[in-house]
């Protein structure tokens, strides 16, 4: 009776979520929000396999373990050394203004707990308003659940001269599920980079279920990363939506190494002319691990650009998941879509599951899809072993060139070495 | 950019040439579907006991989908009404006799119905060379070139005569390929099939002919359920074409029809298919609701089976032409040029399962649409853990004529062996103005420049067609490009 366990999960997190709310309630200005969302998540359930969308993911196994909702803890956020940027640390989904480095921002931004500014128009206005928790049912539970998260809000016409670095340091002794919630408001002209990141320092089973939301500005400028680390005891679910207005510029790179199920959900939604969205993605997996990047472009206007570029390497007994889909609105005329997808299958008993799609209902388009699996070009290993270089280190050269197409698209030049040792790390 | 436009919206809004219905007297049953149907069913068909116990078998698993809602199949891009399984007649038998021994005892009308649709019997026999199985609605009325097919030692019978004089071959492979439990529409097709063609090669016959036989749905309100089976033994190849056109309904008809092929160890089969029935009027009243199962299997070593469609009729078509690759070195391919206009919708596509090694598959796929229409490519490629060395090659291009059609692409790419090298590629784009305004300058006018264009566009699947057919698909797609009567 499968059905009959379902319905267990779904209890049980709302079950959570009654308690939540009877011991110290959401915010009150958020509490509306957050009924509605959890109304519709009892409604709608965990996806299942029938649901196309999550046709090669299976989510029952993760989502039936007894998860503690994360409480207040205490931990120390690493960062990135190599990178010069404005910090922001939350423990545990908690605004840490102790750790975060606020007071170098420069005039025009600023970066709240979401707790403090609930009532303020922006997170009024924008939160929620993006990540559809209608359509989502992991969004719905983030939003049930949201109590505090990151607000980014960059004034208009403000270049911010370093990245923003957002941490996310979980501490557990038990298996926990964290929802960190972040909402990013650029303004007209203005330009930023972020960065996002977990850091977890203990090996206890962990559900993240995150929801961002981007609104870009018209003629503004954003560059997300998602750098993606994970254990084989977390788990994690990334619902990014973004908004782009008119000639803005939104370019994301997601990258994801290792994690034992890992689902990204990506909506784009270039809702004026002459927007330009870049998504580049990369994960490695190997081990158990499932990595599914899910991914939608909804051309809603014309005179658009999208091109899509995701990558993967597979090893061990793992699956990778390709789900991109490229909508193209009556309307949106004269838009130019392309969407790549490369993997390459090390192992017998690793799988792909590739499923780029296109869906079109205007005319003067240009729009294009490719997908390729494989393995290591032969040739190109013979070559470079007739050169005196060992199978392993051929192979390992390889790809980590294949994984750098990707690395060398990421707007933050000092992460590039950082991201060719999590390659390296997962390759060795 | 206004005439062409204009022309566009001719185009869309052209009306089906092949549009009227004969009148022959038939045998049609009470609409309907229950067990004692498909005992009536079986008793007309006289079918053997074994028969009948399949067509209940079926009969059952369907009746359990039926009833439930979340059996049936709703997950491809199509839109229409829920259809009401008991408004449908499932058998119709044209005249009174079952069956003819010779063309002269055809139905004068009939032949003229054939001769109206360019495909004079007599004359093919003679020009052609091509062996005519015709099926209209469910009974086969005429049968040529057998003789001369049996001195080969090749079978090429409807599916009631299999049953009688083959029935081991019939029993043997029936549903081996599409078993009753495949889907929704397989199973309904098991239950109440009422005929259809059978083939069969044996090893080392290469069929000198090509095979083909003529659909059409004649009868209003008339499902019609054939079944084709093609058994290619060891070393044999045959070419195998089906056609169809459908006069004017209506009511929406029901067409669900199953064809299964084996090909066995260094076969080849090669089937073609040009489908034009009736897609409805500019309001998507009426037409023809195509849900077909075509699946071939590559049992032995070296086979090749090879599927080419021409697709432009129907009101929702829903076809996915697959090839199980079971066989070490074995072939399938896939060419497809799908176009739709009006009202139309097609969800189509192919799968290929890649189960032994060193197997390959090509599969080339072009979407045309026009008018309101929608059109959408839906292609499986699974390659299984054991399939080493496989290999597969995949372009699907849409062209939209219009702006308010839509093109989709919907492939999934299934990989669990490492060794596999699988490739896929899509593009969507209106005819290029470039090309149009090269055309125009040179003095070709606007809709022979669009033929011109859409017709370079689906060259590759074209030239895949045997020749007869492909004159045939040339003429009819410049028809259904033009509009008016050709």
């Amino acid at each position: 009776m499968p059905k009959l366990m379902d319905k267990r999960a779904e209890d049980r997190f709302l079950a959570a979520y009654e308690r939540a709310q009877s011991l110290n309630g959401t915010t009150d200005a958020l509490s509306d929000l957050s009924r509605k969302a959890i109304d519709r998540f009892v409604q709608t359930g965990f996806p299942g396999r029938k649901n196309e969308s999550w046709k090669y993911t299976n989510v029952t196994p993760v989502i039936s373990r007894p998860y503690q909702v994360a409480g207040t803890g205490k931990a120390t956020a690493k960062g990135i050394e190599a990178l010069d940027a404005y910090v922001v640390v939350l423990v545990n989904g908690c605004f840490s203004p102790e750790q975060s480095s606020l007071d170098e921002l420069p005039l025009g931004v600023s970066i709240e707990s979401l707790s403090a500014v609930a009532e303020h128009d922006i997170v009024q206005t924008h939160l929620g308003s993006y990540a559809d928790y209608a359509q989502e049912p992991f969004t719905a539970l983030n939003t049930a659940f949201v109590k505090d998260g990151a607000v980014v809000t960059v004034a208009p016409g403000v270049t911010l001269d370093k990245p923003v670095h957002i941490i996310h340091v979980v501490s557990n002794d038990q298996p926990t599920l964290l929802q960190p919630r972040t909402l990013i408001h650029v303004a007209d002209g203005a330009s930023v980079q972020i960065l996002h990141s977990t850091e977890c320092a203990d090996p206890v089973s962990l559900l993240i279920n995150a929801v961002t939301e981007i609104r870009v500005g018209s003629s503004a400028n954003v560059d997300y990363l998602d750098l993606q680390v994970g254990i084989p005891q977390m788990s994690r679910v990334t619902n990014l939506s973004v908004y782009q207005d008119a000639n803005s510029k939104f370019h994301s790179s997601v990258f994801t190494f290792g994690g034992e199920l890992v689902r990204n959900n990506l909506s784009i939604l270039p809702d004026a002319e002459n927007c330009e969205s870049l998504l580049n993605g990369l994960f490695v997996a190997r081990g158990r691990s499932h990595v599914d990047n899910n991914t939608l472009v909804d051309h809603a206007k014309p005179n658009c650009f999208s091109s899509e570029y995701y990558k993967g390497i597979l090893d061990d007994r793992a699956i990778g998941v390709f789900n991109g889909k490229v909508l193209v609105r009556e309307d949106a005329q004269l838009t130019n879509a392309y969407q790549t997808n490369r993997s390459i299958v090390l192992s017998d008993t690793a799988r792909m599951y590739s499923k780029p799609a296109l869906e079109i209902y205007a005319d003067d388009v240009k729009c294009s899809h490719g997908a390729t699996t494989g393995q290591l070009d032969k040739d190109g290993l013979f070559y470079l072993r007739s050169r005196g270089i060992r199978e392993k280190e051929a192979r390992r050269l390889m790809l980590t060139s294949f994984a750098g197409e990707i690395i060398e698209k990421a707007p933050i030049a000092a992460l590039h070495g950082v991201l060719y040792d999590h390659v390296e790390r997962m390759l060795r | 950019m206004n005439t062409d436009t204009q022309y566009l919206h001719e185009v869309a809004e052209s009306d089906y040439e092949h549009g009227w219905s004969t009148a022959i007297a038939s045998d049609t049953i009470p609409k309907g579907l229950s067990e004692d149907v498909i005992r009536l069913i079986s008793s007309k068909k006289q079918d053997p006991d074994w028969m009948l116990e399949n067509r209940l078998r079926a009969f059952r698993h369907w009746e359990k989908l039926a009833s439930d809602q979340d059996k049936y199949p709703r997950w491809a891009h199509l839109k229409y009404p829920e259809i009401d399984f008991q408004e449908i007649s499932y058998y119709s038998a044209p005249g009174s006799k079952p069956r003819y021994e010779s063309l002269d005892e055809v139905d004068p009308e009939l032949l003229q119905t054939f001769e109206a649709l360019g495909i004079p019997l007599e004359e093919q026999k003679v020009l052609a060379g091509v062996a005519v199985d015709a099926v209209v609605d469910s009974v086969s009325v005429a049968t040529t070139f057998k003789e001369e097919l049996a001195k080969l030692g090749i079978i090429f019978c409807s599916f009631t005569e299999a049953i009688e004089n083959h029935g081991d071959l019939v029993r043997k492979y029936m549903g081996s390929v599409v078993p009753y439990t495949d889907n929704f529409y397989a199973a309904l097709n098991a239950a109440v099939f009422s005929d259809g063609s059978f083939c069969y090669i044996p090893p080392g016959v290469r069929c000198p002919m090509e095979l083909s036989t003529y659909f059409r749905i004649n009868q209003a309100g008339t499902g019609q359920f054939e079944r084709t089976l093609i058994v290619a033994d060891e070393g044999s190849y045959v070419s195998y074409l089906e056609g169809c056109t459908a006069p004017r309904r209506d009511e929406n008809q029901l067409h669900a029809a199953v064809v299964e092929i084996i090909a066995h160890k260094d076969a080849e089969v090669k089937y073609s298919t040009i489908q034009n029935w009736y897609p409805g009027d500019n309001e998507g009243k009426g037409g023809v609701f195509n849900f077909v199962t075509k699946r071939g299997i590559c049992e032995g070593s070296g086979s090749k089976i090879s599927w080419t469609q021409l697709e432009t009729g129907s009101a929702i078509t829903w076809k996915y032409p697959s090839v199980i690759l079971k066989g070490d070195y074995s072939t399938g391919e896939f060419y497809s040029v799908a176009f739709t206009k009006g009202q139309q919708q097609a969800d189509t596509g192919t799968k290929m399962l890649h189960l032994g090694r060193n197997t390959s598959s090509t599969i080339i796929s072009k979407g045309i649409s026009a008018g309101r229409s929608n059109n959408s490519y839906r292609g499986l490629v699974r390659i299984n853990k054991g399939a080493e060395n496989a290999r597969n090659f995949a372009q699907c291009d849409s062209m939209l004529l219009g702006d308010r059609c839509g093109a989709h692409t919907f492939p999934y790419l299934e990989i669990h062996n490492p060794t596999a090298q699988v490739e896929h590629e899509a593009t969507t784009s209106k005819v290029g103005e470039d090309q149009m305004f090269y055309c125009q300058q040179r003095g070709i006018s606007e809709q022979d420049a669009i033929k011109l264009l859409v017709s370079g566009f689906c060259q590759e699947i074209l030239t895949k067609l045997p020749m007869e057919f492909a004159v045939e698909a040339r003429k009819l797609l410049a028809i259904e490009l033009e509009g008016s009567v050709g």
